[in-house]
């Protein structure tokens, strides 16, 4: 089967951001710094993925031999009369029945994914599965909290999914540890390690009734300074508060935003973004109308957008791969896997079902769907957003790194530790991290 | 075709063909309760069989689950990458684990031991690693060729081990933090198949995928590839089950000696049977006494019949005890035989009363007792008047009259030519010089009994046709010879020739009317009456002579 991959992919989506991998240094093949995440072919170009040649279940079957097996002598000395000896601590031999039947391919695939955008991935594999006779999909929803330590433990096990859901924070362990499969073995002209099932970006959503209430405008692209003033404004009017997101992509942001990256930072043992992000922390725990979970407004991305959301993009925030699916290096079906995530990200059949609730999919434009309201923002905003080059695959270590600012930002936030102190010893822990992630399996 | 069977035989035949028809009925009908009984004895037993595999599925499943926690537990991973990497007090992480691992094995009666290895250290808790180091060695390869996940291996004590490497969960290090095994008993799971029956043989044996994992399996046993019920192994007949189990994917075959599960039931059957058989046997026996009695039953009427139809004696063969139908029959054919045996007697008896007066008739034409006193006051008177002819004539006619009038009808034949020769006296003196006689007879013959008076008639009417008729000389020859059992008695004469078809004319009656040959039809009638058909008067001219002859039974008197 031949999928036609097309290339008019909606406006903003047709460059894609280039995701820089870490820099590897053992056992990572030259090219995963060079290559960029699965692109969208060239625009106004129709490319035909002939992928038929390589989807198949290999043809032979190893024989199976009719008799049994022993290898252990102690075996044929056994008693006639039923009853087994037991001779010693040698290991026993092997076995071989005849038989299979026809092989089935059973894909497994993790994901957190929860909520609509799972109930859409069960509908999505139904219908998959409805055309695919001889394929068994069997998606292993986890909890995000919980979904990297088990995600890793199956690495350790042996046993990860044909499919993984992947985000930017951990592609580059899972890669660097070769877990996954470099896409090019299994797709003509595309290569890296994880395909998106849609394109989004960040976004402040706040309940737009909240602020036509309070009388004020919201902008349109969003400075700390006029969230703030925005959250103290309708802290005044109407007591709720704003929630915030004090974690690591914050500090990246900050970071960014004064043209640095903060795991260099932390690898100099500067304390500059640090020092600014738990400052601001600081400030944060002064404001009344500020709370983590917030009553009017989220940061989240643009999937997350609803009808009767207002929206306010984050300064300097591009476009970010939503759902990212990866191959298991370890996969029994390979081919096959490819093809279902091929379907996933390009048939208008995928697309009629995940609609935008993975954001705009790269490889299809979305012309035939008739949006909702909510839907419209989504697309809306999305589409307004610029890709950047600059969005990097943060180094291994860099979720361990963000658990540790979190503890950090709850004792600025209760007062235990003033911010230097905290910035200090955030980034001399994230330096050992660092440090240890990279000489980690050696 | 037909056969002809005695009764006996027939019943017999019978009493065979029953026997032999009960015996296969119940052969038949054992070979289908056997039959019947294998599948329900196999059916419950695969039921057995596959309850016990399940709940050691699920002992599997949570091996497979133990091993899975202590994989990704923390404690693990950070005690065993401290003693890796060398941080911390090596004796008290060990200490940790080995209490960790002690709260894990205590509630999983089936994990006897858990051991954490890498390289020459070793940590574990429960009864030993239960591994030769080699054999370690080469469970702990097949481990990591696994990549992590989890290897099911037997070893040849009867433990199936689950080994799996630990490896480092921090930042996807993957790097091996100590081979885990945990050691499963399988032979307690092998006695708990043959917790209800003690007395059943079977061979077990669990692989995953390509491997081993457990076998009792005698390696004489070929390898069975599917579930079966009869299967035939050196000539014995075994059970196969196999099956997958669903939770750990394993096979299993459980080769089942068929005659195992029958504990005691053979030796029932058989009981049973045997049992049947006597009873069967005995009662053939029974019924075969009964039709032989019966039969004798019925042969002693036969006999009685038999005797019946021949004339004999029924005494004596005529008990036949009972009231059944044949002593019904006995006694229907007594009564019959006694009524005819008396119809025949009283119209025989009645026949011969009428012969006899026919004979006392006969003998009374010469009325004897007159004459004779008158006869012998003749000779007294004629030797008182010195009258010799006369004497000597009265003499001989008195002898004759005395003969015919004493009682006795069978008489010798020296006594018949006794009066033979006092008649000639008589017509010697009428004829003078005219009749010469004589007589031939055997010694034995002398003293055989024959009708009195019957040689006088014969030479009387040769007298008759020779002499009185013609005037003609005659010699008469009468001779008395034994044939066989019988006397024949013969008169010859010259003078005198039979008319043809004389024998006729006498039985017909022709003559009888006239006086004429009067003497020889009674002669006939006599000898018919006293022996039979077969004796009578022959008449046949020869050599110029006429002779008449007859035959009469060589009997003699006491």
């Amino acid at each position: 089967m031949a999928v036609i991959v097309e290339a008019e992919a909606p406006e903003p989506a047709v460059e894609m951001p280039a995701v820089e991998m870490p820099v590897p240094e053992i056992h990572v093949p030259d090219d995963i710094e060079a290559e960029p995440m699965p692109l969208p072919p060239e625009p106004e170009a129709s490319i035909e993925v002939e992928e038929a040649a390589k989807v198949e279940v290999p043809s032979e079957v190893p024989p199976v031999p009719e008799d049994i097996v022993e290898e252990d002598s102690a075996l044929k000395e056994m008693a006639d009369d039923g009853i087994a000896v037991f001779d010693g601590s040698g290991l026993l031999g092997t076995v071989s029945y005849s038989d299979p039947g026809p092989e089935r391919v059973e894909l497994r695939i993790s994901l957190w994914e929860s909520g609509e955008k799972r109930e859409a991935i069960e509908r999505a594999i139904e219908r998959y599965e409805s055309i695919n006779g001889n394929v068994d999909i069997i998606p292993e929803f986890i909890e995000k909290s919980a979904y990297w330590r088990n995600v890793s433990t199956d690495a350790a096990s042996g046993r990860l999914a044909d499919v993984l859901e992947m985000d930017r924070r951990y592609l580059g362990q899972f890669v660097e540890r070769g877990q996954l499969l470099d896409l090019s073995d299994v797709f003509d002209r595309l290569s890296g390690y994880g395909m998106p099932i849609g394109m989004t970006a960040p976004v402040l959503a706040y309940d737009e009734s909240v602020i036509e209430s309070v009388g004020i405008e919201f902008p349109s692209l969003l400075s700390i300074e006029a969230f703030i003033d925005a959250a103290r404004a309708v802290y005044d009017s109407t007591g709720l508060k704003a929630g915030t997101s004090l974690g690591l992509d914050l500090l990246e942001a900050i970071a960014f935003h004064e043209g640095s990256d903060i795991y260099t930072e932390i690898k100099e043992g500067r304390t500059d973004s640090s020092a600014v992000f738990f400052n601001l922390v600081e400030d944060i725990s002064a404001y009344p109308f500020l709370s983590s979970a917030g009553d009017w407004c989220r940061f989240t991305d643009a999937t997350e957008i609803g009808e009767g959301d207002g929206y306010a993009r984050i300064t300097n925030d591009g476009l970010i791969p939503y759902a990212l699916l990866s191959i298991s290096a370890s996969s029994r079906y390979p081919e096959e896997a490819a093809e279902f995530i091929s379907w996933l990200v390009s048939s208008k059949e995928a697309q009629s079902i995940l609609r935008l609730d993975f954001g705009i999919p790269p490889f299809r434009h979305v012309d035939d769907l008739v949006l909702t309201p909510a839907e419209k923002r989504r697309f809306d905003f999305i589409s307004d957003t610029e890709y950047r080059q600059s969005l990097s695959v943060p180094p291994m270590g860099n979720a361990e790194i963000g658990r540790i600012l979190s503890d950090y930002a709850a004792d600025v936030l209760s007062g235990d530790i003033d911010p230097s102190a905290a910035a200090a010893l955030f980034v001399d822990e994230s330096d050992d991290i660092l440090l240890r992630a990279e000489g980690a399996g050696m | 075709m037909k056969i002809h069977l005695t009764l006996e035989r027939k019943l017999s035949l019978i009493l065979l063909l029953f026997f032999f028809s009960m015996l296969l009925v119940v052969a038949i009908l054992l070979g289908m309760l056997r039959s019947e009984y294998d599948a329900r004895v196999y059916a419950i037993n695969d039921e057995n069989t596959r309850n016990v595999m399940m709940s050691a599925d699920s002992a599997f499943a949570a091996t497979m689950m133990t091993g899975d926690y202590i994989v990704s537990d923390d404690f693990f991973q950070s005690t065993l990458s401290s003693l890796k990497d060398g941080k911390g007090d090596a004796a008290a992480l060990e200490g940790d684990i080995r209490s960790r691992l002690s709260t894990m094995i205590e509630p999983l009666s089936y994990i006897i031991d858990i051991t954490l290895m890498r390289g020459s250290w070793m940590v574990g808790y429960g009864a030993g690693l239960g591994l030769s180091s080699d054999s370690a060695a080469e469970a702990s390869r097949i481990a990591r060729e696994a990549g992590g996940a989890a290897v099911w291996v037997g070893s040849d004590d009867g433990c199936i081990y689950l080994v799996r490497t630990i490896r480092r969960l921090e930042f996807l290090s993957l790097d091996e933090l100590a081979v885990l095994f945990i050691r499963i008993d399988a032979t307690a799971l092998a006695d708990s198949l043959t917790a209800g029956s003690p007395d059943r043989v079977s061979y077990l044996m669990i692989s995953n995928g390509s491997r081993l994992l457990y076998s009792e399996y005698p390696g004489s046993l070929s390898h069975p590839d599917a579930s079966s019920i009869g299967m035939q192994i050196d000539g014995r007949p075994y059970f196969i089950y196999r099956g997958t189990l669903p939770r750990s994917g394993f096979d299993y075959v459980d080769v089942v000696l068929r005659d195992s599960l029958y504990d005691g039931m053979v030796q029932l059957v058989g009981g049973a049977f045997f049992l049947f058989l006597v009873m069967l046997l005995a009662f053939l026996l029974l019924l075969h006494h009964i039709v032989r009695r019966m039969i004798a039953r019925i042969n002693a009427l036969r006999e009685k019949m038999d005797a019946f139809e021949q004339g004999g004696s029924l005494e004596g063969i005529s008990s036949l005890p009972g009231d059944d139908e044949i002593a019904q029959l006995n006694d229907r054919f007594d009564r019959m035989a006694k009524e005819y045996r008396d119809v025949v007697e009283d119209s025989y008896s009645r026949e011969l009363m009428l012969k006899d007066s026919e004979i006392r008739m006969l003998t009374q034409q010469i009325n004897p007792h007159f004459l004779y006193n008158v006869l012998d006051s003749i000779y007294w008177m004629s030797q008182k008047y010195q009258a010799d002819d006369i004497a000597a004539m009265s003499y001989d006619l008195a002898a004759l009259f005395r003969a015919a009038v004493s009682a006795e009808d069978l008489v010798p034949v020296s006594r018949e030519l006794e009066l033979l020769e006092s008649f000639l006296g008589i017509q010697r003196r009428r004829f003078p010089d005219s009749i010469s006689y004589s007589v031939e007879a055997d010694g034995d013959s002398i003293g055989a009994l024959l009708p009195k008076f019957s040689l006088q008639p014969l030479v009387e009417n040769a007298i008759k046709h020779s002499v009185e008729e013609k005037g003609a000389r005659t010699d008469i020859i009468v001779s008395c010879r034994r044939r066989g059992d019988d006397i024949i008695l013969e008169v010859s004469n010259t003078g005198s020739a039979f008319p043809d078809g004389l024998a006729d004319m006498l039985r017909s009656g022709m003559v009888s009317s006239s006086t004429q040959r009067i003497g020889l039809q009674n002669i006939d009638e006599r000898l018919h009456l006293l022996f039979g058909e077969g004796h009578g008067l022959e008449f046949r001219n020869e050599d110029g002579r006429a002779i008449v002859s007859f035959s009469v039974p060589g009997r003699y008197d006491a």
